[in-house]
């Protein structure tokens, strides 16, 4: 009896973040009966998809124990490219902007790996940049879209199932079996775990962080793309502030800013948390005044607790070795 | 042992909680019901009137940001107060300047189900696709009016009405009364500078092509010789500085700046004061009708404002709402009045500054 105690005790501290999740869905359907509908819960994913996109990027990145603020000009970036190329079609436009996206990772990596720079400097410098170039290249205002069927791509759905949704749960998918099942993402907690350890054990940590910029970028760069058809819009001045939003969705997911732990499947929970927390804000009418008070007490909240549970999962881990 | 028996009371009294919250959310479920059934049978006593004011009415809000604005603050509080005064409970989203947020939270307001949807839109062209989501999964049954910010195109099928200022009007009114100055004056030609708004966001791009529409349709666009042009932010410290370094670069050859609101109006007098300069030397403007741009009218510091309320801009949009709800027809434009305060009538505007500007702090 008492083994099952602990066991599902042990259960309910892995998954606190799940536990957070459903109580979240209790309090808010009985607070507000309309909210266990279809269209309800979808609408939650359009807080969950950018942010999504892109979280999965920055925590194989974090995991490696390195950094990326330029996500939010990657993803203005690619926009603002995707819509001033729309004149020339809508495959070429879309590869372009994708590219472009992803060689400011390359920019990130080569000068993080082969520069020898810290990161956060390095990216600080890329966010500015690309802001710039994207407000350079727009002059300054928002370009409107000309293909109308690349709206499609943020806003079509099939069987009922928004197109951005299953992109997330793609992405997500190959995020989670990347860092489970490949040498890639293996790797990738060697690294961040202990930078000499993985040099010993033979692993090629300039390449592989470098990919890792580039796989961020890519997911910015992707995130834009949605971003941008679901708008019609793209401007240069897009997801401002975004960058520190999803580190911080990453971190209340478990995924550790010094690196070598955490994971997608807590990532993605993090991201819904903070995108339900916005509905609890409208479904229970908190003042303005106070709603970003409340995200930083939850998002404190959450990672005060994290960090109480982990210490007790080391009492633990201690106990059983004795 | 003790730790876990603590982590157990803990799983006890939230699930404990959880179920007492969903019994009484069951209870008031249920309760509605029963009394529905009662009220069923002497209702043909209760005329409709009687019954109507017991459902109140909800509207959602979304603006753009509200702390970072000099003028959503005040317009936030106004657009509180006005709910309150008419009982209606208002939800207000604070998008911090991004449309993809903007666009989430008008999807939270829409599903919690509103009486009627109001948006001062992040991004003119970008909230487009938005209106068209939302009409499309209401059936078109939602009123949705946008209000401060028009949308680009400004007309939509799907947007019951637009309710506010027009900011292209007001750079138009602006390049008007500086043209009509230059003429009066026989001065044939201004070396100028203009101090824009945020780059990209609509009001900004609004007011400079108003200005210069307006010049170019008048024939006198040679006589402004636009030197330079930098976005200042709608902030007051970033146009000072910027109009430090013009003093320095351009010297006694800067003779006007264009200013796109209030905030960056004040702070190009303060440059403009600090550099020894006179009154009027080097002509500037605002547009807001903020109390320190009234009295830096009346000093002669600014030659003149717009006078766009915050109180009424949220009244009007508060207005339209109503009167839709109500099955009245409106027009899809409903404008308010923009007027300039310059010298000769800055006087008539000063008090009621003084109270639409104070009474938030």
């Amino acid at each position: 009896m008492n083994k099952l105690w602990q066991k599902t005790i042990n259960f309910i501290i892995a998954q606190k973040l799940l536990f957070i999740i459903i109580l979240m869905i209790m309090v808010l359907s009985i607070a507000d009966r309309s909210f266990l509908t279809i269209r309800s819960i979808l609408s939650i994913f359009d807080h969950v998809i950018i942010n999504g996109v892109m979280a999965v990027g920055m925590t194989i990145l974090l995991i490696s124990g390195s950094f990326d603020l330029s996500v939010g000009g990657v993803m203005a970036f690619t926009g603002v490219v995707t819509f001033l190329l729309q004149p020339y079609g809508l495959f070429i436009s879309t590869l372009c902007g994708l590219l472009a996206g992803t060689f400011v990772g390359v920019l990130n990596g080569l000068l993080v790996v082969k520069g020898r720079i810290n990161a956060f400097i390095v990216t600080l410098g890329t966010m500015i940049i690309f802001r710039g170039l994207g407000l350079g290249l727009s002059d300054s205002t928002p370009i409107k879209g000309r293909i109308p069927s690349f709206q499609l791509l943020g806003r079509g759905s099939i069987l009922g199932i928004p197109n951005s949704v299953v992109i997330l749960i793609i992405i997500y998918v190959l995020g989670w079996y990347v860092l489970k099942y490949t040498k890639f993402g293996r790797d990738d907690y060697a690294i961040g775990g202990n930078v000499l350890s993985a040099r010993l054990a033979g692993i090629n940590i300039n390449l592989n962080t470098f990919f890792y910029f580039v796989f961020c970028s890519f997911t910015a760069a992707l995130a834009g793309l949605l971003y941008c058809s679901r708008v019609n819009t793209a401007s240069a001045i897009f997801g401002p502030g975004i960058e520190l939003y999803i580190i911080a969705a990453a971190v209340l997911g478990g995924t550790s800013l010094f690196g070598g732990k955490g994971g997608v499947i807590g990532t993605i929970q993090g991201v819904l948390i903070l995108g339900m927390l916005e509905r609890v804000m409208v479904i229970f009418n908190v003042n303005v005044n106070y709603q970003t008070l409340s995200r930083g007490l939850v998002i404190l909240a959450v990672v005060v607790t994290d960090a109480l549970v982990s210490r007790r999962e080391r009492i633990l881990l201690v106990r059983r070795e004795v | 042992m003790k730790k876990s028996l603590l982590w157990l009371l803990v799983v006890v009294v939230a699930i404990s909680m959880i179920a007492t919250f969903s019994l009484a959310g069951c209870k008031k479920e249920a309760a509605p019901a029963e009394e529905e059934v009662v009220e069923e049978a002497p209702a043909e006593e209760v005329t409709e009137e009687e019954a109507a004011p017991a459902e109140k009415i909800t509207i959602g809000y979304s603006m753009p940001f509200i702390e970072d604005s000099p003028y959503c603050f005040p317009f936030f509080k106004y657009l509180e107060k006005t709910a309150k005064e008419m009982g209606w409970e208002i939800i207000i989203t604070d998008a911090k300047g991004d449309i993809h947020t903007q666009s989430s939270q008008i999807e939270d307001l829409v599903a919690k189900g509103l009486d009627g949807l109001m948006i001062m839109p992040t991004d003119a062209a970008g909230i487009v696709s938005v209106i068209q989501k939302v009409y499309k999964d209401t059936g078109g049954e939602l009123p949705i009016i946008c209000s401060n910010v028009m949308p680009d195109p400004a007309e939509l099928e799907e947007l019951t009405a637009f309710a506010g200022p027009n900011s292209y009007l007001e750079g138009r009114e602006m390049g008007k009364f500086y043209a009509n100055y230059l003429e009066e004056k026989g001065i044939e030609k201004i070396n100028m500078t203009e101090s824009t708004g945020t780059a990209g966001y609509s009001a900004a791009i609004d007011r400079q092509n108003g200005f210069w529409d307006q010049v170019e349709e008048m024939g006198v666009t040679d006589k402004f010789n636009l030197l330079d042009r930098q976005p200042c932010d709608w902030s007051p410290d970033k146009a000072q500085t910027q109009t430090e370094n013009w003093l320095t670069t351009f010297g006694e050859e800067l003779q006007m700046i264009y200013s796109h609101n209030d905030g960056m109006g004040i702070g190009i007098c303060r440059a403009l004061q600090d550099a020894g300069l006179e009154p009027g030397q080097v002509l500037t403007n605002g547009c807001d009708g903020q109390i320190e741009a009234v009295t830096l009218v009346k000093e002669g510091w600014m030659m003149f404002t717009v006078w766009q309320s915050p109180e009424v801009d949220a009244a009007i949009a508060m207005e339209t709402m109503e009167k839709i709800l109500a099955g009245e027809e409106v027009p899809y434009f409903n404008y308010m009045e923009t007027p300039i305060v310059h010298a000769g009538n800055v006087d008539d505007y000063i008090d009621e500054a003084e109270r639409i500007w104070t009474m938030i702090k």
